[in-house]
């Protein structure tokens, strides 16, 4: 019964210190990052989705985390390449041959904070972009498999330039772009959007492969079209996100008010 | 077939570098000026997106003469290119500072400390810079040539990857305000 009390005490002290303040709005967006992107990149693309996202979604507010990954052998072959064609190579074979191992220790960490956030209420989507979406989608496996099980209609993909077959186990939602060197993966996801100028509506044709697999530099990038309609899609996903169900369970008390605390 | 389409992609890579508008910060390779039969172990100067060199010796910490925590081939990039309003000045230097303590960080408390400040750096350039079409180029220029100039020879940039393989599986929520130094 102390127990109990000291629990809910704290519950009621947490939300008045300042630093959990903008971390309780009900929706999180999550960026889990790509190949060969160091951590200031990953700030930087976090950063632009949230500026066309805004803080908002329906009345509601929205943070925006950072699911990091680390590229290990593809930034070793990096270093240790003395030759920019050789390296070329190498990342061709890599994405040709396309054998990708989620390191699982790796997302233990992802996946506990996916779930503290819709333990306290929270709604969560992850936006995945490329190799990210392996990560996604085991993370969300492993979400779904634990033993005290959690809403998993609070928690969503939206998958950018994926090499994946699915999406969380669906053949939705995800947009890659008609150039994205992604698409040459094999079992990936086709294509499901021509890139166009913002401006003229010309069908893009040339900028490089490896360009027009940039979340920043394409995806979200002002001059082309996929902008909006990725904003479009996320903010779809956002809306389909189910409120946590408040939960009482035997034995340890799980609270869920519709708002983190 | 096979032989085929890996020519294809090569290609496809090495086309994508030589464009002119070639976005640098897709691949970490693709570092302009940057020879392609450049050795092994030598450092590697990056020839930036301005007129100034940056400074290539003096190891990781560079030379930094007024002492105020920002190589002074870091601060003379942000009095040339990103000094256009004293806030926009602020938010570089601040992104200087936590770039550079995360290149220096070796311990893996020390760099998610460091990642945790680059947040911070990031998303304060991104509030003074907000708007998502008209201040795109200027937000996303000063975050990669920070960046870029930050680990600009191949001592700096091994180590700056050190650290971020030190941080592989963090999670960093949004960070709180105040988020601008």
């Amino acid at each position: 019964m102390k127990l109990l009390f000291l629990s809910l005490s704290l519950l009621l002290v947490v939300p008045f210190a300042p630093a959990q303040q903008n971390n309780c709005e009900p929706f999180r967006v999550v960026l889990n990052n790509g190949e060969l992107t160091t951590p200031k990149q990953a700030f930087t693309a976090l950063n632009e989705l949230a500026v066309n996202l805004g803080n908002s979604h329906a009345d509601e507010g929205v943070t925006y985390d950072l699911a990091y990954n680390y590229s290990a052998d593809a930034f070793q072959e990096l270093l240790q390449s003395s030759d920019q064609r050789q390296w070329y190579v190498n990342l061709a074979r890599r994405v040709y041959n396309w054998k990708y191992q989620v390191n699982t220790p790796e997302l233990n960490e992802h996946v506990e904070k996916y779930r503290e956030a819709i333990l306290h209420g929270q709604k969560v989507l992850v936006v995945s972009h490329s190799q990210g979406n392996f990560h996604t989608n085991l993370a969300r496996q492993m979400l779904a498999n634990q033993k005290s099980a959690i809403s998993m209609d609070s928690f969503g993909i939206f998958g950018v330039a994926t090499p994946a077959n699915q999406v969380g186990g669906k053949p939705t939602p995800y947009l890659t772009n008609h150039l994205d060197i992604i698409t040459s993966v094999p079992s990936s996801l086709p294509a499901n959007w021509t890139l166009r100028r913002a401006d003229s509506g010309k069908i893009v044709d040339h900028i490089g492969s490896i360009r027009a697999h940039s979340f920043s530099g394409t995806y979200l990038s002002p001059y082309y079209d996929s902008r909006p309609e990725i904003v479009k899609g996320i903010k779809q996903q956002l809306s389909q996100l189910k409120d946590p169900p408040k939960v009482v369970n035997s034995g340890s008390m799980t609270v869920n008010s519709g708002s983190c605390f | 077939m096979l032989i085929r389409l890996l020519i294809i992609l090569v290609i496809l890579f090495v086309s994508a570098c030589d464009e002119d508008d070639f976005d640098e910060s897709d691949s970490p390779f693709c570092i302009p000026g940057a020879s392609a039969d450049a050795p092994a172990g030598a450092p590697e100067e990056v020839s930036s997106l301005t007129e100034i060199q940056g400074q290539t010796a003096a190891g990781l910490t560079g030379i930094d003469d007024n002492a105020n925590g920002i190589r002074d081939d870091i601060d003379q990039l942000i009095e040339q290119k990103f000094s256009y309003t004293p806030e926009i000045k602020r938010a570089a230097e601040q992104e200087a500072r936590a770039l550079q303590q995360f290149m220096e960080a070796t311990t893996k408390e020390a760099a998610l400390n460091a990642a945790e400040q680059m947040a911070r750096a990031t998303r304060c350039t991104f509030k003074i810079l907000s708007d998502p079409i008209r201040d795109y180029e200027k937000r996303q220029a000063l975050s990669k040539e920070m960046e870029a100039w930050t680990v600009n020879t191949k001592e700096r940039l091994t180590k700056y990857l050190e650290s971020s393989q030190l941080i592989g599986g963090a999670y960093f929520m949004q960070p709180v305000e105040p988020v601008c130094d």
